[in-house]
């Protein structure tokens, strides 16, 4: 899995750190971390948190084109 | 392109977790179980269940590792507590001592015997509780500190 760079932009701009947003959505700091690095692929629902944390929609956040996915 | 020789999607997946993780559960209760059952039967000693005592140590240690490098305590805490600590460790030590009373009075008749072998084995496996406790907790803390500068140096370096 590729780095989550969206998922950083967007926390970065909400001024959040890490330990922050999982505060915020109720997750260990490690579970973001490991998001953001790509070595975690979050289910839906905390996909949901994160959006609503960071007012972002899943697109802005999650989406990947499907040959990225593939590689 | 990696090649993916799991057959199973993301739901069949879920599943075979759980059902894994509940196999591992009944191996662990019925090992100790069978543990339990040939120290009745056959009296206490370690000849007759080595393979169950190795199997069920090898279990318990891999957990115990896998979840301190993983930076996970339990489902209740992420950090440990002292008082907790010493609540499961009075909690095993006396229903250890009480099975191993019970069955040391049923094998000799001798009640002196059984509250000696009471006493010893609850004060033992009380200090053997707590002093694993305490060395686990320190080095999951560690483990934790050690997770939560990498995430930080990381976090910088990005």
């Amino acid at each position: 899995m590729a780095k989550n760079l969206e998922m950083k932009l967007a926390r970065v701009r909400k001024d959040m750190t890490q330990k922050e947003l999982a505060d915020r959505i109720g997750v260990s700091r490690q579970t973001i971390h490991a998001i953001e690095k790509g070595e975690y692929n979050p289910t839906i629902k905390l996909c949901l948190k994160i959006c609503w944390a960071l007012d972002a929609r899943l697109d802005d956040l999650f989406w990947e084109d499907e040959q990225d996915e593939e590689e | 392109m990696k090649k993916n020789n799991n057959v199973l999607d993301e739901m069949q997946e879920e599943k075979l977790l759980k059902i894994e993780h509940n196999t591992m559960l009944i191996a662990q209760v019925g090992l100790l179980a069978a543990i339990a059952v040939q120290w009745v039967v056959y009296g206490p000693g370690t000849s007759h269940v080595f393979g169950e005592c190795l199997v069920l140590l090898t279990m318990s240690l891999y957990m115990v590792f896998a979840c301190v490098k993983n930076g996970i305590w339990s489902r209740k805490s992420q950090k440990p507590s002292a008082k907790t600590n010493v609540t499961i460790s009075f909690a095993v030590s006396l229903v250890a001592a009480l099975v191993t009373a019970a069955v040391s009075y049923a094998r000799y008749h001798a009640w002196k015997g059984a509250i000696a072998t009471f006493a010893v084995i609850f004060v033992a496996m009380f200090a053997l509780y707590a002093v694993a406790f305490a060395v686990t907790s320190a080095v999951y803390t560690r483990r934790s500190r050690q997770l939560e500068q990498d995430a930080d140096r990381e976090e910088r370096e990005e």
